[in-house]
């Protein structure tokens, strides 16, 4: 029996359709920051296919939290959205080997798998699950894909943070985050004018070279 | 930041953070209108800082240990798929042990054969707990499917609705799934599992793979 019994033409490239248009708006930076990291995506799947538990981690580590803010978002739940993270990666532990590149993007299998947990939690919640009631809770698949890309690139712009020194996170926590100008920066760090511009210059260019590294692009 | 004309490139990065004061901002929007090399590395910048605000987004982080614990569980559950339906029969099954007036009816085992073009195999089992029932499928020589497709087991309500009772992934060729429902047998008629082709569409209107009637004990 082919797998082929269950792929409807239609609905299945109306999804694709749907899925490539993001990932093509998201590779010419159409958007203000992208994550773009397919062949690193492609070559941890690989890894994970061979059962490399240091892959398995590495995916968690790019991808867990966005996954999890989405899920937070939808359940209203951390326990659940743990719950929610864990099906996904073991899904994925499991499966590594299934997925094919020519179906879709990495991302894009795990967003799927994602916003699919996420339903299934919302249905084992409701006392009386209906389809009825589910399917009016959905939202349209693009909507949801954004959502959790927009939270993607907020959790690597994090990620990219945190790789900084604490120098430079902290100036630029002043500077950006909170306005302060050069003056005020120097009197607050308590050094001079000129040692605050040129650190503000290379945290951003640390920031910069992190992003890069993270596959964030602006 | 690897070209320059000269003028200071901390300034550059201080005027599209906004932190550069008034007068040196004003002096350096003269340079850059005839600058194009400046006007590109402030322009870098300043996508960048967009970046930046992308930070802002609220986002709740999972805590650090998630991470261990998550990784535990995965790996470890690798060779027991399905474990939490499975648990969870276990745990209603050991329920009805205890409490359950209908635990004394038999559990009803139903053969059940795919329909074509499915070539699946086994029985249904229907086991009475507390209240509800577990329905518990086992099935070999079943499509393992591609990713994201997923078998979806259902149940039709007496007043007509249809009610997803939860989702099962098989394990190589054999798909193993208790499912839980926490109303009585007699609220149903049928229970069927379909193969829903992609997880991500809300449609569920995939093929039907197996279907029985539920016992009414």
């Amino acid at each position: 029996m082919g797998a082929g019994a269950v792929h409807r033409p239609a609905m299945r490239k109306a999804a694709v359709r749907s899925i490539s248009r993001r990932e093509s708006s998201t590779t010419t930076g159409g958007r203000d920051g992208v994550v773009d990291r397919r062949q690193r995506d492609e070559d941890l799947l690989a890894a994970i296919s061979q059962h490399d538990e240091a892959a398995l981690a590495a995916l968690y580590d790019d991808y867990a939290a966005a996954l999890f803010g989405f899920a937070v978002r939808r359940l209203g739940d951390r326990s659940q959205a743990e719950l929610v993270v864990q099906d996904v990666f073991t899904r994925v532990w499991r499966n590594a080997r299934r997925y094919a590149t020519e179906r879709g993007s990495v991302r894009t299998w795990l967003f799927a798998v994602t916003r699919h947990a996420v339903i299934d939690r919302q249905r084992a919640r409701a006392r009386r699950p209906s389809l009825v009631a589910v399917t009016e809770e959905l939202q349209p698949v693009g909507d949801d894909y954004d959502e959790i890309d927009a939270m993607l690139v907020a959790s690597a712009v994090r990620a990219a943070l945190e790789q900084l020194s604490p120098a430079h996170r902290q100036v630029l926590q002043l500077a950006y985050f909170e306005g302060r100008s050069q003056a005020d920066i120097a009197a607050v760090l308590g050094v001079a004018v000129g040692t605050v511009k040129s650190r503000t210059y290379y945290a951003l260019r640390a920031f910069r070279l992190a992003c890069e590294e993270l596959g964030l692009q602006p | 930041m690897t070209q320059t004309c000269g003028y200071a490139p901390q300034d550059l990065a201080a005027f599209a953070l906004g932190t550069l004061p008034d007068d040196a901002s004003a002096r350096l929007r003269t340079h850059l209108a005839g600058c194009e090399v400046c006007q590109g590395e402030v322009d870098t910048h300043l996508r960048y800082r967009q970046l930046l605000d992308r930070a802002r987004m609220p986002l709740e982080e999972p805590e650090p240990a998630m991470r261990t614990r998550i990784l535990a569980r995965v790996v470890r559950r690798r060779r027991a798929p399905l474990h939490i339906a499975a648990a969870t029969a276990a745990a209603a099954l050991a329920a009805v042990a205890i409490f359950s007036p209908v635990a004394d009816r038999a559990p009803v085992v139903i053969p059940v054969a795919a329909e074509a073009p499915f070539e699946a195999a086994g029985d249904v089992r229907f086991v009475p707990a507390g209240d509800g029932f577990v329905v518990e499928v086992r099935l070999t020589d079943v499509d393992p499917l591609e990713e994201p497709a997923v078998y979806e087991a259902w149940l039709y309500e007496d007043s007509g609705r249809i009610v997803s009772i939860g989702l099962a992934t098989p394990d190589g060729d054999l798909l193993d799934a208790a499912f839980t429902v926490t109303r009585p047998p007699n609220d149903f008629r049928a229970f069927w599992i379909t193969a829903e082709p992609d997880a991500v569409s809300p449609s569920h209107d995939g093929p039907t793979v197996v279907r029985t009637g539920v016992p009414q004990w």
